[in-house]
């Protein structure tokens, strides 16, 4: 595979599947030194290619599968794909990042990514394998479940290797908008990616590759050395080490649960409190001590090439839900079906991420949306013939369980209600339920709760793809105590986000690597790794950095095309106008406008968060922008 | 010659609230109150505790400063926010102490 591309393999494969075509191209090199891979070479793939209004779920929207230049190498964790698109949820920029073992295999198969476009007139899937792909007639999977789906492609194609599938299952087949894309029990899960898959008629993508790592890496004595160096730095971490049992190895990601809900974060029954009285009945030690089988037994899947192994499964050995086996459930999955909806249940919360997987659709989305429509119904706005008469109380596991079973096939009123995610179900329902549908841009609100840590109410406005607990973290120096910055204020947010914005977009998101890692090794890391695998020269970090400034930049330009605004940069009622009731940010609101101000002014965009002609020009990105600001003026 | 009478000294006393987890909470138990000297500190309560789940995790350094494997919250702000392990603590505080954690 070595040539005159490193890192990358040098190839996509565009799948236009209205006119049953699957050609290779080469991968823009320059493109690829300007934004790398991941989400960055996605998202120049999507705003050059996507007219401005396209239909989400129209033969003219793309999915983007796309790797990056260390995913498949011998850097640890680097086992990560990335799905771009429009969303058919929020009509805004969307990527999603999923590991497993999918994208390394892609990687080994020849490809950097895949770039589906048009829609199929019947059932299909995308069979790759080794340099050769062609398009096969899937009416045989369709309406299976996503288990169903990958055992059976796996089995198909046993003889080629080690298949791997990304697959949809039957949220995605009716396009559900909060459908996700699962591979191996892990999810494609925000914003509705499943339903853009379900859109093209597209089941599945199965990948077998017989590519090595060290096949990809330009220099191979400087990428040992650097990856040397991010084993020990894992094994060093507290939270990360195997050896010094750290909180994500053993409790898995749900190991913060305790912490977020000591400093008063924790989201309770649709953000009424931030504190969820029965967190020791759902904590991580809990599912660890109750549900989790051990992690040494044949049934703990991690991802390839991962020494952190945060992933457990869980098996329900008793009550109604008893059989149910499950991958995780992890901390956002916890919430949704836990604090959120009032359930200390750790068998019915096993039970609702073991349903999400099988029907494909969004954990975090599907959770949030059920416990406002128990606000709703406790409140009185909606009553048992808008739920189909399930009793949709807090506290009521059964009801819980049962509104995400007819949320998988969007089945009678409450499954669409649910499937379709909050802001639909919160304009549907009216009566003042927008102050607490608690989402940016269209996708809801994950685990943490805004008015106790300033920093991600800035977060979750800002967020590209809507509400996103990822782009930035600040939870964990704001609620977790590292390096600590004041929950309380806003001094020092602004700053803080834009730096994790785009820290996050190159180095992790771009690079191919999983955000977990970063808890134990920084940027600086991942730049060695990144010219070890590619070859690409960095002046210093700030220019490696600057790349992710410039894939912030092309994503907001990408929304500012679609219309959003800085209205669009916003929180819901509940977080600017209700007090919050707990712990050391009691009495606080999110003092967003403020932040937004500053936040605005250190990204160099107008006070409606329109990135300036300037700052484009600065990043390169000239291209962009025409589009936004035309040939002559410049949006306010 | 007659004995001298010896005045009890009064000690005044404080009583916080400590909460612990995962392993930490398995070994000295979940929730529960610790009285200690008015003035003590943070580091005075984790001496204190140490001795009661001996090398069993480490709560202190020698050097008096909180591990980094440990997260202590005074009132759900970390104690980094103050004055680390010599936070000065008071009647009524609820002290929560949590191995260092990470994920989302």
């Amino acid at each position: 595979m070595k040539g005159s591309y490193f890192g990358f393999t040098g190839r996509l494969l565009r799948v236009n599947l209205s006119k049953r075509s699957v050609e290779e191209e080469p991968l823009d090199v320059e493109a690829s030194k300007m934004f790398l891979g991941g989400k960055g070479y996605g998202a120049y793939v999507l705003f050059r290619e996507l007219k401005k209004g396209v239909d989400p779920l129209g033969r003219y929207n793309k999915l983007v599968f796309m790797t990056g230049p260390l995913t498949g190498t011998t850097a640890p964790t680097g086992n990560r794909f990335c799905v771009c698109t429009k969303s058919p949820l929020t009509g805004a920029w969307l990527d999603c990042h999923c590991g497993g073992s999918w994208g390394p295999a892609l990687k080994w198969a020849g490809y950097d990514g895949i770039v589906v476009e048009g829609c199929a007139k019947k059932p299909t899937y995308l069979y790759v394998h080794d340099s050769d792909a062609s398009l096969k007639d899937a009416s045989w999977l369709w309406g299976s479940d996503t288990f169903t789906t990958e055992r059976l492609l796996k089995d198909e194609y046993a003889g080629d290797g080690v298949p791997r599938v990304a697959e949809i299952g039957p949220a995605g087949e009716r396009k559900a908008l909060l459908a996700s894309i699962i591979s191996e029990v892990r999810a494609v899960g925000r914003g509705g990616p499943g339903a853009v898959m379900g859109s093209k008629n597209l089941k599945a993508i199965v990948v077998c590759g017989s590519g090595k790592p060290d096949d990809l890496v330009k220099d191979s004595a400087s990428m040992r050395a650097a990856v040397r160096e991010a084993h020990r730095k894992i094994a060093d971490d507290f939270r990360t080490s195997r050896a010094k049992r750290g909180g994500l190895v053993i409790r898995g990601s749900c190991n913060i649960a305790d912490g977020i809900n000591e400093a008063g974060g924790w989201p309770t029954r649709n953000f009424q409190s931030g504190s969820f009285d029965r967190i020791l009945d759902v904590d991580g030690d809990a599912f660890a001590e109750d549900l989790w089988v051990p992690r040494q037994s044949a049934g703990t899947r991690p991802c390839w090439n991962c020494p952190i192994k945060c992933a457990h499964v869980a098996i329900v050995d008793r009550g109604r839900w008893a059989g149910t086996v499950t991958e995780g459930p992890e901390y956002e999955t916890v919430w949704a079906f836990g604090p959120q909806c009032g359930v200390s249940d750790r068998t019915a919360i096993a039970r609702a991420d073991y349903l999400c997987d099988y029907f494909g659709i969004d954990t975090i989305s599907v959770g949030n949306t059920i416990g406002f429509l128990m606000e709703c119904f406790e409140k009185g706005l909606i009553s048992k013939t808008e739920t189909d008469g399930v009793d949709l109380r807090f506290g009521n596991a059964e009801a819980m369980v049962d509104a995400v079973e007819r949320a998988g096939t969007l089945r009678g009123n409450l499954g669409s209600l649910v499937g379709n995610g909050v802001m639909r179900a919160s304009k549907k329902i009216g009566k003042g339920s927008e102050a607490f549908a608690m989402h940016t841009k269209g996708l809801e609100f994950p685990a943490y709760e805004p008015r106790a840590a300033q920093g991600m109410g800035l977060a979750y406005a800002r967020s590209d793809r809507g509400a996103c607990h990822l782009r930035p973290w600040t939870a964990g120096k704001e609620m977790l105590g590292w390096n600590a910055m004041d929950p309380r204020t806003i001094e020092g947010k602004a700053s803080e986000v834009k730096r994790g914005t785009q820290n996050i977009a190159v180095a992790w998101d771009s690079s191919g690597l999983c955000l977990f890692a970063s808890f134990a090794f920084d940027e600086a890391l991942v730049q060695k790794m990144v010219t070890a695998a590619t070859g690409f020269e960095f002046k210093d970090l700030d220019e490696f950095l600057r790349i992710g400034e410039r894939i912030d930049n092309l994503t907001r330009a990408f929304n500012v095309r679609e219309g959003f605004r800085r209205k669009d940069d916003s929180l819901p009622d509940r977080c600017l106008k209700e007090p919050h009731d707990v712990g050391p940010c009691r009495g606080l609101v999110v003092r967003l406008d403020e932040m937004l101000d500053e936040y605005y002014a250190l990204c160099g965009w107008t006070k409606d968060g329109v990135p300036t002609r300037e700052k484009l020009a600065s990043l390169g990105l000239d291209f962009v922008s025409e589009q936004i600001h035309g040939k002559g003026g410049q949006h306010d | 010659m007659s004995p001298s009478r010896s005045t009890a000294k009064v000690v005044s006393m404080i009583r916080v609230r400590v909460r612990a987890f995962a392993q930490l909470g398995r070994a000295l138990g979940h929730e529960f109150d610790v009285r200690l000297r008015s003035g003590s500190d943070v580091g005075d309560l984790l001496r204190l505790l140490q001795g009661r789940i001996k090398g069993r995790s480490k709560l202190i350094s020698s050097g008096g400063a909180i591990p980094p494997g440990l997260s202590v919250l005074l009132n759900g702000l970390s104690v980094q926010l103050s004055a680390g392990s010599r936070t000065v603590l008071s009647e009524g505080d609820v002290v929560s102490i949590l191995p260092a954690s990470a994920g989302g």
